[in-house]
């Protein structure tokens, strides 16, 4: 109060001050004024005249200015007087305001508790149910950590009793060790970090401790309360997650073993999606189309196979197995099978394809087919032994029972030959055909017997040009009388070859006489023998063990060409056959050739015969060479 | 005469092969053929008549050719005679049979016959 005076005096006395200022200046203007009118009324006073120096002026002026300053003086007092008065009243007036502002701040601030209480009983009131209800363990911890409220669920969760929990220090109640029994300190516990630090945690990796001692895997979530900015609590929520840790423990182990077939398997194991882009790969079809699983995930599935399959509709191969060609990284292709199947999810249709490279399978198929035919002709050529072997041993069964009434009935011819009168000559020429007759089957025995008794050989090295000079010495007689020509074009220093040489002589000897029969008016015979190596698979040629000669053997050839008539190409095939036989009835037996055949092959040797482009037929005959040393 | 003639003893199981061949060798009146066609009794046959040359067959069912002439060979008075082997050669048995010995194979005309036993003969 005395300053708001003391203030109001300072500013009172310069307004006063102001004041008189103004009127001293006014006063000067009226004097001024006066001397103006004075000058107008009395026009000889002398111009620039000081007014204060004219006497009256200077009177009226002093007595205009006592009467302005006692004016403003008695105002100024008048003034202040009246303000003294008014800031009197004010400041009392402030004061029971004042007061009475306090009591209504009391008042109000009263009636704000009890609101705020009824407020918090009502929401006490309304989600009692609610947190009882709540399938969730919800504990209301203090700022100690000890447990300020419980419910139901938290009580049921921990095997407790709500009344149990309340009071006590959450930390030694929920998990006062770690699942594996180690102890959990405070200051690691996220509950006491949200009291602590007033930051929330939801963990779901750790244990709550049940009453009886048992645990149970926990997902929970603290959180800080606050009033005002601090912190005066925490609410704990929490569940038992036993149920969904097992789906995730199901889950994770059946990804596992997912993931451990489809990365142990050696088959490719593909996923795609319904745009066909890749969106699982495997190990083994990394191992198979040569894409790491980075290059291979995300690009179309069709890139796997050879160009001409991408085009194929996978729909019908959807739940088979089918053989395609697969293409690798390297842009090699190999044979691959495919076991195709859908499954879907709620991004789409999804497809699992399982490739297997059948390369090897596919190689041992083909090796499977050529020893199938390799056997094949193996059992051919046993069947062929056989019945040649059967054939021989008929012929030597029936050849001993028909050489002896052959013999009779040569003895009979040669004794009614004697008998006969010289004279009779139909009687003569009857029985000169009985006779011939029984040369002709004589003949036919020996080819049999010659067949049969042609399986026992006596090798020696032979030099095989000096056995086709003894065979053709053999013929000569025969050769003289057909009038044909012999070309001999026989190699020297031959490699030695091991034969039979009387057999091998009875072979050339049958191919002469067939040559020479093929030439009855007269031609060429042209024998020839060489020595080669083999490099070009080819008949009887090759890798089987069906063939006679192996790529890299050296064989012994002799060739024998006649330029006779050739053989007809149905012929050919059966020149071999016991009994087959083009000469004319009672020239040939038909054992010559199937003989020949017998004995060169107990050799280890070949025969070819076919007709030559020049005409008439080239027989060759094939060893191999005895090695060296 | 009879005296001049060549004793030609045949052993062969086929009584009809050595009655045709008796006639042929008879006819040619230089012979005087017997016939034995039990192998078993080809020894004791043998021994009655003395011939100057035999004929054996090989095969037959009682006795072998090669035994026959063994028992021959073994008889003191009987061991210098020849005997010419007549067979079929046809099977092993007989090759072994008769080995490196003179043989004639069937069939045979009575004229080779004729020749191998002069042949034999005049050795």
């Amino acid at each position: 109060m005395l300053e708001f005076s003391a203030v109001t005096l300072v500013i009172m006395v310069i307004v006063a001050a102001a004041i008189s200022a103004l009127v001293t200046a006014k006063l000067y203007q009226h004097v001024w004024v006066l001397k103006a009118y004075d000058t107008a009324i009395r026009p000889d006073a002398p111009k620039g005249t000081d007014p204060f120096s004219v006497p009256h002026i200077r009177e009226n002026f002093r007595n205009l200015l006592w009467i302005t300053y006692s004016s403003v003086g008695g105002g100024f007092v008048v003034l202040y007087i009246s303000l003294i008065s008014i800031v009197a009243r004010s400041s009392k007036t402030i004061n029971r305001q004042r007061a009475a502002l306090e009591r209504a701040n009391a008042d109000l601030r009263g009636a704000n508790e009890q609101l705020r209480e009824a407020q918090e009983q009502l929401v006490q009131e309304r989600m009692a149910p609610i947190l009882n209800s709540a399938g969730e363990g919800i504990c209301g911890l203090d700022l100690q950590g000890d447990i300020a409220f419980a419910n139901p669920a938290a009580a049921t969760l921990t095997g407790s009793r709500v009344e149990d929990l309340i009071g006590k220090p959450h930390h030694e109640i929920l998990h006062p060790t770690k699942a594996d029994g180690t102890p959990y300190g405070r200051d690691e516990c996220p509950i006491s970090a949200a009291l602590r630090e007033g930051a929330s945690r939801q963990v779901d990796d750790e244990v709550f401790w049940k009453k009886d001692g048992t645990s149970f895997p926990v997902e929970y979530i603290s959180t800080p309360i606050r009033q005002g900015g601090t912190i005066v609590g925490a609410v704990v929520t929490f569940e038992d997650i036993t149920e969904r840790k097992q789906g995730e423990k199901a889950l994770r182990d059946s990804a596992m073993r997912f993931r451990s077939v489809t990365q142990s398997a050696n088959d490719a194991i593909i996923s795609a999606d319904e745009s066909d882009r890749i969106i699982l790969w495997n190990r083994g079809a990394q191992t198979i189309f040569g894409y790491a699983e980075e290059d291979a995930l995300g690009t179309p599935l069709t890139r796997l196979l050879a160009e001409r399959f991408r085009s194929l509709d996978k729909i019908p191969m959807i739940g088979k197995t089918v053989e395609l060609q697969g293409l690798r990284k390297d842009g090699s292709e190999f044979p691959l099978e495919l076991s195709l199947a859908t499954w879907t999810a709620e991004e789409g249709l999804f497809y699992t394809a399982i490739i297997r490279d059948i390369t090897e399978r596919k190689q041992a198929e083909a090796k499977l087919k050529e020893a199938n035919t390799e056997l094949h002709a193996l059992q051919l050529q046993l069947i062929q032994a056989e019945k040649m072997e059967s054939v021989g041993r008929l012929a030597a069964g029936v050849a001993h029972e028909v050489k002896n009434p052959l013999s009779i009935v040569l003895m009979g011819i040669n004794y009614l030959a004697d008998q006969l009168p010289t004279a009779d000559g139909d009687a003569r020429n009857v029985l000169q055909d009985m006779e011939h007759a029984v040369a002709r089957a004589d003949s036919v025995i020996r080819g049999l017997l010659d067949f049969s008794a042609a399986s026992v050989l006596t090798l020696n090295a032979e030099d095989l040009s000096f056995v086709v000079k003894q065979s053709l010495l053999l013929v000569k007689h025969e050769i003289d009388r057909s009038h044909v020509k012999v070309v001999k074009e026989l190699a020297e220093d031959l490699p030695a070859v091991k034969l039979d040489r009387a057999k091998i002589e009875q072979v050339f000897v049958n191919i002469f006489m067939n040559a020479l029969h093929a030439m009855p008016g007269g031609g060429m015979l042209t024998v020839r023998t060489y020595a080669k190596r083999l490099t070009e698979a080819g008949h009887q040629v090759g890798s089987r063990k069906a063939d006679h000669f192996r790529l890299g053997d050296t064989v012994v050839a002799a060739e024998v060409e006649d330029t006779g008539t050739g053989i007809s190409a149905d012929q050919l095939t059966k020149i071999f056959d016991p009994f087959f036989t083009t000469k004319p009835t009672g020239k040939g037996t038909g054992m010559g050739l199937a003989v020949t055949s017998k004995i060169v092959a107990l050799h280890g040797g070949t025969i070819d015969i076919g007709n030559r482009k020049e005409g008439g037929v080239r027989a060759t005959i094939m060893f191999k060479a005895q090695e060296k040393g | 005469m009879t005296m001049d003639k060549k004793r030609i003893l045949l052993i062969d199981d086929e009584p009809s092969f050595t009655r045709m061949l008796r006639l042929n060798l008879e006819r040619t009146g230089t012979y005087e053929v017997r016939e034995e066609n039990r192998g078993a009794q080809g020894l004791a046959a043998a021994r009655e008549f003395k011939p100057d040359l035999i004929l054996l067959d090989v095969i037959m069912p009682d006795a072998d050719g090669g035994t026959v002439a063994a028992q021959i060979k073994a008889d003191q008075s009987l061991k210098n005679t020849p005997v010419v082997f007549l067979t079929a050669v046809v099977t092993k048995k007989e090759e072994g049979v008769i080995g490196g010995r003179p043989f004639i194979a069937k069939p045979v005309s009575a004229n080779e016959v004729i020749g191998c036993i002069e042949k034999h003969l005049a050795r």
